[in-house]
């Protein structure tokens, strides 16, 4: 628990630099959550900024975050903000979504660990990658 | 034939960035044409394409334009109505929509690989085109911020089908 906390303040610290009783309510919010998730998760922290479900958005012909890191069981959400259908498609298999139409949306719960590329099969410009720990 | 395609690629290339090169830009209901006009030229050629093109990928992308670019219009005529923006035809719309007849029937005329090579090199000579006139006259002088922000928007695709075009010029031999 107390390196946890350690390790977040200084994060904290940087994202918000506001004065001192802006950060003791930070390190209140940011303790509460790791007590919470650490009860959660029992002997496995959650990586930091993820609490089982990532979202990667899909605007203006890419994907962000580029990069989502998970770990297997968690759940990713792909949600289309652009005009046109696009797909999510791993490159040597293993999901694809298909068609995902403007403004839907499409969740893909990983079981393996691995690095797998993907792109859109539509527009092959665009990639993106799911890491799966 | 590459005469042909150089009149064509000359006719897009140099009309569209350098008919407003004097004075003042377009207009907002003036741009809203030149967009509609533009979408509508590679739909149209899509549509052929979609049925008369040979290799599968050039099909595939044939009808990608068409799903895209329809996409594309449909947020433009939708935003104009919103907007009460009546689209007004002008020289570089009408420049366009010409083009885009005479590739029609130039494409008419071929058939099999010769079709596939001059449907591709014309799709990357028009997004290069319409790319310009983005960046030099559609984006910078369009007033109305929702009518900019959709040309932005709708920039990133343009980006993407000329590299996909140009991807499948590059496998059919170059231009």
């Amino acid at each position: 628990m107390t390196s946890l906390l350690t390790l977040e303040l200084p994060l904290s610290g940087r994202r918000k630099p506001a004065g001192a009783p802006a950060l003791m309510m930070v390190t209140v919010v940011m303790a509460m959550f790791a007590r919470g998730a650490l009860a959660a998760g029992a002997s496995r922290p959650p990586l930091p900024g993820t609490a089982g479900r990532h979202t990667v958005i899909i605007e203006g012909m890419r994907f962000h975050p580029g990069t989502v890191v998970v770990r297997r069981g968690e759940r990713i959400t792909w949600i289309n903000r652009d005009l046109f259908p696009h797909t999510v498609t791993a490159a040597g298999g293993g999901f694809d979504s298909h068609a995902i139409g403007p403004g839907g949306s499409w969740t893909y719960v990983p079981t393996k660990p691995g690095e797998y590329d993907y792109r859109c099969t539509f527009h092959p410009t665009m990639k993106g990658k799911v890491v799966v720990r | 034939m590459k005469r042909a395609i150089y009149l064509l690629a000359a006719i897009l290339g140099a009309s569209v960035p350098l008919a407003w090169a004097q004075g003042s830009g377009p207009t907002d209901p003036q741009i809203a044409a030149i967009v509609v006009a533009a979408n509508q030229v590679d739909i149209d050629a899509g549509k052929l394409a979609g049925r008369k093109a040979h290799a599968a990928d050039v099909k595939a992308f044939a009808r990608r334009m068409v799903t895209d670019h329809t996409a594309v219009n449909q947020a433009a005529v939708d935003l104009a109505h919103q907007l009460k923006l009546t689209p007004e035809s002008n020289a570089t719309s009408e420049s366009l929509q010409q083009g885009g007849e005479q590739n029609l029937a130039h494409l008419g005329k071929l058939r099999g690989k010769a079709f596939d090579k001059a449907y591709i090199d014309h799709e990357v000579a028009y997004h290069q085109s319409v790319l310009d006139a983005m960046d030099k006259v559609l984006i910078p002088s369009a007033q109305n911020p929702q009518l900019k922000a959709l040309l932005v928007k709708v920039r990133p695709a343009f980006v993407d089908h000329l590299e996909h075009a140009r991807h499948i010029q590059s496998s059919l031999g170059g231009s």
